[in-house]
């Protein structure tokens, strides 16, 4: 059974009335001290509280600030009352939303809190899409110490959580070792090799990937060696991501996420370098170029910065008005509605996200 | 089967909102991205500050309502001993909340050692218990003026002692019971009902109140009032752990369900809130300065009526309106402790009494045959071998045999006829009750008449108009035997002088018939009585050739026995009579009625037992008068041949009586005139003066010397001692082993389990108890680590069960045979390493206590 604030009054109400029958039924002067103690003690409350509003220090803090999808995450809420008075039903207002999509619950959470002590409430949360995750505590309200009055005071305290796409996603199906190769290149090149040219062979350092292992120079030498690729001979691999989001339906964009990420994971397993570009504001692109996998995650977590588009098609528009001219091999990942007026779509295996390769 | 099928309905439409609800979460965390794993939990949380709040509130207001009570009254006892008892007891009831073994545990533990107290001490306990309510009636008498005479027996203990280990035992139980509703929810209510009308009495008679207990009494209550009021007030339970969710305006609210940290420090800043407000309050204004208007004070004593009337009956005296009335009644005698009288209203009589009159005696009913300390009527007798058949005699040919007789007399034994209007307005209803000697041909008036009985009452509030002819005061028995006697031979004389006069021969006839019978059914004492009544009559030199017999048994009775409404329960192994005359030597009306009726048939006198309601002639004067209505006339309601103001000075009168008005006297069978009563109750005493009391505590030592602390009593009471103490200890034993039993049971069927799952929280309870617990949101990589780490299982192995684990529960697929054997083998391995890492204290606590 909650009781509000204004069922507290009346109780307390309740409590003065009997007491103040008691008085005049018995009138004897304990019930007299009882009736001063519960008329004088919730304005001494009402005072004391009021004054002691800022010796409260409230935050939120996090355990870990990347996370992957479906993996809980604590989120710590620590109230810290210096002050002698306790608070029975100190309330926090939260919400935790996802960055891109911006639906929102609110939640509350109340704590007692304890004078002169800390206290800290820890929640277990998981992020279901990719993003960034925030955890936005806007207000307490501070309640006397019979309840009966209440004191609002902002906090906006927030933590953020990247939620990183999952890594095992793989797309055999994506003949990529055709991307950015010349002709030649192609039918020199064995299924499952890489494209890149041999820049160097040396000896094994522990960290090597192994399918980068010479094996036959190392069986000759008796000593593991390595291939060193140099860059492509082609232009860039470019990868441009449409950022639009139905807001109703966060999962394709998720999707769309996803599939960018373990894409360009396979790329870059196969040694090969790419600039992957959106749309950061309304007349301008951002680029990034990828080398390795730290480039890639730094990537993603600045693509978690960016607000999304309200129309679906825009980066694709500003990117094709801009760069139509530049050569080199361009691929656009958007979701399945985006129009799209030239390039050839590949099969990455989704209904709802699609991969073009504009030229 | 409607009943299953409504059943399965039901639980299929809460399903189906269940189901509702939960999509509709899945839709919103489908929208916003984000999913809570679980209700929040709180960082260092401990228990134990719930219970020492608990227990702190527990002895505030134990010990505040014993304060304010105990302080009030002049009962010498040793506060602080009770008071470091109590800090004890609330400790370790507030304790027994800690878990489920520790309230099993203790509770056998309070009921061991609370049947301890009461096997060892109770004679000690209820000696305190007395001198307490002893002290309280004493103030009750002053205080009402009343004439209670409700005392206990103390035993002979000390005062200061025994009351103290009463308080003591007093406060360990009130805690045990309090602890409930405090530990369990903060029950206000039912604390504040059951310790405000303790509180309250030193207020309500205006006494001064220990402001220093009422202040601990105020923080417990208040405290309790505001953590009633809050939504933290009950227990967490397995179920409620921690936090708890609903919905709110769109909103999802988490609240804690109890915080003991937060209620200890409420607690402590109430205390110091209501100590500092009541110190100033009494500084600038000191009790001795309180006054107020006396305009309420008519509200306090307009309950006092009520007061006095729960002093004199007590609390279940209230509830029993139509029970026996001022302990006159059909029950077994001398089963109750006191007579219990109300003060309503039974009857309401309305005549004109006369100034000569005798008392005026309401009959209900006769007890014709004394067995087993009740009173049968005559028709409850089936086997009783004479009739009036036998003696060629009717009910109705005797129903007013005495009117008839009297008349031949001149008239002179019975007052002039007049009418007298009987509502029963609180008596029981069963019996009609009716004065001495009536006028009218009872058929007209009543449904049946017995020979001893009248059956069948009226209606309640129903007006029975009846005209009657009241006996004269009869001052000495003996000399109106002889009056009539003589009147007897001079009627019989006149009789067969003047044949005129044949008639009364036949009513003289009938009346001889009737004697015979009377001399021949009412004369039965029991066996077992014989003895006794033959002392007592050996003793005070009774014989049935005796001189005013009557008048001399009473004195005895006057003299020796002691009226009293307090008389004390008869001991089961003892007869009511002979314990009456032998060594109880007091009571009421009931016992002295009953006992002069088998000493007067033993000695040769027709008698029987009389039950109903009295009007003493003393209070004819003290009747409402009562005005004649229109519609009536004087001669409606006396004779006006006979009437005079000097007669029927009072004029017409109307009576209330009540269950002090209830009565038993005796009726003695007059040869020639027929049944009179006739009263052996002495008179009450309000004040005994300083010989009596001397007396009374005299009885009292004797009494325990011979009935309480005899060899045979001791020897009873050690051998009860001691086979409760065994079947105590057998109860323990038998607890533990059962509770042993199920262990084994639980664990084996744990251990035995097909499902994963099972065996993987198995695994979490076992690692838990040497400190590696997993929080429900913990993720199975996380605690596997956790395993790893402390050595507990091999990374590949924990790894495995992990596997394992996610397939059984996520995947479309169950976990294989080989695979559950594979988890059983390696958490029993768990389990055992655990085992014996473990000290032998631990083991034993860790295979057979914490299975719960």
């Amino acid at each position: 059974m909650w009781s509000s604030v204004w069922t507290r009054r009346i109780n307390y109400l309740t409590l003065i009335v009997f007491v103040g029958f008691g008085l005049l039924f018995y009138h004897h002067y304990a019930l007299m001290i009882m009736m001063a103690v519960i008329i004088v003690a919730p304005v001494i409350s009402y005072i004391v509280t009021k004054k002691s509003i800022n010796r409260f220090h409230i935050t939120v803090s996090s355990d870990k600030m990347t996370i992957g999808k479906n993996v809980p995450v604590e989120v710590y809420f620590n109230v810290d009352n210096k002050s002698l008075v306790p608070v029975e039903n100190l309330t926090l207002k939260v919400k935790f939303f996802n960055y891109f999509y911006d639906n929102d619950e609110n939640y509350e959470v109340i704590v007692g809190a304890v004078p002169r002590q800390k206290r800290q409430v820890k929640m277990s949360v998981t992020g279901i899409y990719c993003g960034r995750m925030q955890v936005v505590l806007e207000q307490a309200v501070i309640y006397d110490f019979f309840c009966m009055f209440k004191f609002v005071t902002e906090i906006a305290g927030v933590v953020d959580i990247d939620i990183m796409p999952t890594k095992s996603r793989r797309f055999e199906n994506v003949a990529l070792s055709s991307l950015g190769v010349s002709e030649d290149e192609q039918i020199q090149t064995k299924k499952g090799d890489d494209v890149s040219q041999i820049s160097e062979i040396r000896n094994y350092i522990p960290g090597d990937k192994l399918q980068n292992i010479h094996w036959k120079l190392s069986a000759k030498n008796e000593e593991l060696q390595v291939k060193e690729f140099s860059l492509p001979y082609s232009e860039d691999v470019v990868i441009v991501v449409e950022m639009y989001a139905d807001r109703e339906n966060p999962q394709i964009f998720d999707e769309l996420v996803e599939i960018l990420y373990a894409f360009s994971r396979d790329l870059l397993m196969q040694g090969r370098k790419f600039n992957m570009v959106w749309k950061a504001s309304e007349y301008e692109l951002k680029s990034m170029e990828i080398y390795h996998d730290d480039d890639l995650n730094a990537a993603i977590r600045e693509l978690f910065f960016v607000k999304l588009q309200e129309k679906n098609g825009e980066t694709y528009d500003l990117y094709t008005s801009l760069y139509q001219e530049i050569k080199g091999t361009v691929l656009y990942i958007s979701n399945a509605n985006a129009a799209v007026k030239n390039g050839e779509k590949l099969d990455i295996g989704s209904e709802r996200v699609m991969l073009t390769w504009l030229w | 089967m409607a009943v299953v099928a409504e059943k399965k309905k039901r639980a299929g439409l809460f399903g189906r909102f269940k189901e509702k609800q939960r999509l509709l979460e899945e839709k919103h965390v489908q929208l916003t991205g984000v999913r809570i794993q679980d209700t929040p939990a709180m960082v260092d949380v401990k228990k134990r500050y719930f219970i020492f709040t608990n227990a702190l509130i527990n002895f505030l207001v134990v010990i505040g309502t014993l304060g304010c009570f105990m302080e009030t009254f002049d009962v010498s006892y040793n506060m602080p001993l009770v008071m470091a008892a109590g800090a004890v007891f609330a400790l370790f009831t507030a304790f027994l909340y800690m878990n489920t073994v520790f309230k099993l545990l203790g509770y056998i533990a309070s009921f061991v050692g609370f049947m301890y107290g009461i096997i060892h001490l109770r004679y000690m306990i209820r000696g305190g218990f007395a001198y307490i309510c002893n002290e309280f009636m004493e103030f009750l008498e002053k205080e009402f003026g009343l004439p209670i005479e409700r005392s206990y027996e103390v035993y002979g203990y000390e005062e200061k002692l025994s009351v103290t280990m009463c308080l003591i035992f007093i406060v360990f139980a009130t805690m045990l019971l309090l602890n409930m509703s405090i530990s369990e929810s903060k029950n206000f209510e039912l604390v504040f009902l059951f310790t405000f009308p303790i509180v309250q009495i030193g207020m309500y008679f205006d006494l001064k109140v220990n402001i220093w207990y009422f202040s601990m009494y105020m923080i417990g209550i208040l405290t309790l009032f505001f953590l009633r009021n809050s939504n933290h007030c009950h227990m967490e339970s397995r179920k409620k752990k921690g936090y708890l969710r609903r919905k709110r305006n769109e909103k999802v609210v988490f609240d804690y369900v109890t915080d003991g940290k937060y209620s200890f420090s409420f607690l402590i800043v109430l205390s110091a809130v209501i100590i500092v407000i009541s110190l100033i309050i009494s500084i600038l204004s000191p009790q001795k300065n309180f006054k107020m208007s006396t305009r309420y004070d008519e509200l306090k004593y307009n309950t006092r009526e009520f007061t006095e009337r729960l002093a004199l009956v007590g609390f279940w005296g209230m509830f029993n309106p139509d029970g026996s009335a001022g302990g006159v009644g059909r029950n077994k005698m001398g089963q109750s402790k006191y007579v219990r009288l109300d003060y309503e209203d039974d009857l309401i009589v309305r005549t004109f009494a006369e100034r000569m009159e005798s008392h005026m005696y309401l009959k209900s009913f006769n007890g014709t045959f004394y067995k087993d300390a009740m009173w049968e009527t005559l028709s409850e007798q089936k086997d009783v071998q004479v009739s009036l058949k036998d003696y060629n005699l009717t009910a109705r040919e005797l129903e007013n045999l005495t009117v008839t007789l009297n008349q031949y007399y001149g008239g002179g034994y019975l007052g002039a006829k007049k009418a007298i209007h009987v509502m029963n307005v609180g008596a029981t209803s069963s019996y009609t009750y009716l004065p001495y000697h009536l006028a009218d041909d009872m058929q007209n008036v009543i449904q049946y008449v017995n020979d001893d009985e009248t059956v069948g009452g009226l209606p309640r509030n129903y007006i029975q108009v009846l005209n009657y002819q009241p006996i004269r005061n009869i001052r000495y028995v003996d000399e109106f035997r002889e009056k009539i006697k003589k009147e007897n031979e001079l009627a019989i004389k006149n009789a067969e002088e003047n044949s005129r006069y044949h008639y009364r021969l036949e009513a003289l006839d009938k009346e001889a018939k009737y004697s015979e019978y009377v001399h021949e059914v009412y004369m039965q004492v029991p066996q077992e009585n014989l003895q006794t009544i033959q002392n007592f009559c050996d003793k005070y030199d009774l014989s049935g050739d005796s001189e005013d017999i009557v008048e001399k048994l009473a004195f005895i009775f006057e003299r020796d026995y002691e009226y009293s409404l307090i008389p004390g329960k008869t001991p089961s192994n003892k007869e009511f009579v002979n314990y009456f005359l032998e060594e109880q030597k007091k009571g009421y009306c009931m016992y002295f009625a009953t006992a002069s009726t088998l000493i007067l048939r033993y000695l040769g006198i027709p008698a029987r037992f009389t039950g109903g309601y009295v009007l003493w002639n003393s209070y004819y004067p003290t009747g409402d008068v009562r005005e004649l209505r229109e519609n009536e006339t004087l001669g409606d309601w006396v004779s006006l041949d006979e009437y005079s103001e000097d007669r029927y000075p009072y004029g017409l009168m109307e009576y209330k009586l009540d269950d002090s008005m209830a009565h038993a006297w005796v009726e003695i069978y007059i040869d020639g005139f027929g049944w009179i009563p006739v009263e052996f109750t002495p008179p009450s005493e309000d004040e005994p003066d300083k010989q009596q009391e001397a007396d009374q505590s005299a009885n009292v030592l004797r009494f325990l010397a011979d009935n309480v602390f005899t060899a045979e009593n001791m020897n009873n009471m050690r051998n009860a001692s001691i086979g409760l103490f065994y079947t105590g200890i057998t109860l323990v034993m038998a607890g533990i082993i059962l509770y042993i039993i199920v262990g084994i049971l639980v664990r084996s069927r744990r251990r035995n389990t097909k499902s994963v799952p099972k065996l993987y929280e198995y695994l979490c309870m076992c690692s838990g108890y040497i400190g590696i617990k997993r929080e429900p949101s913990m993720a199975y990589a996380e605690y596997a680590r956790l395993l790893t780490d402390q050595g507990i299982m091999q990374e590949e192995q924990i790894d495995r069960i992990t596997r394992i684990l996610e397939k059984d529960k996520y995947s479309k697929e169950n976990a294989c045979e080989e695979e559950v054997r594979f988890v059983t083998e390696q958490v029993t391995g768990v389990s055992d390493q655990i085992y014996h890492q473990l000290k032998w204290y631990q083991r034993l606590w860790y295979r057979y206590i914490k299975w719960l």
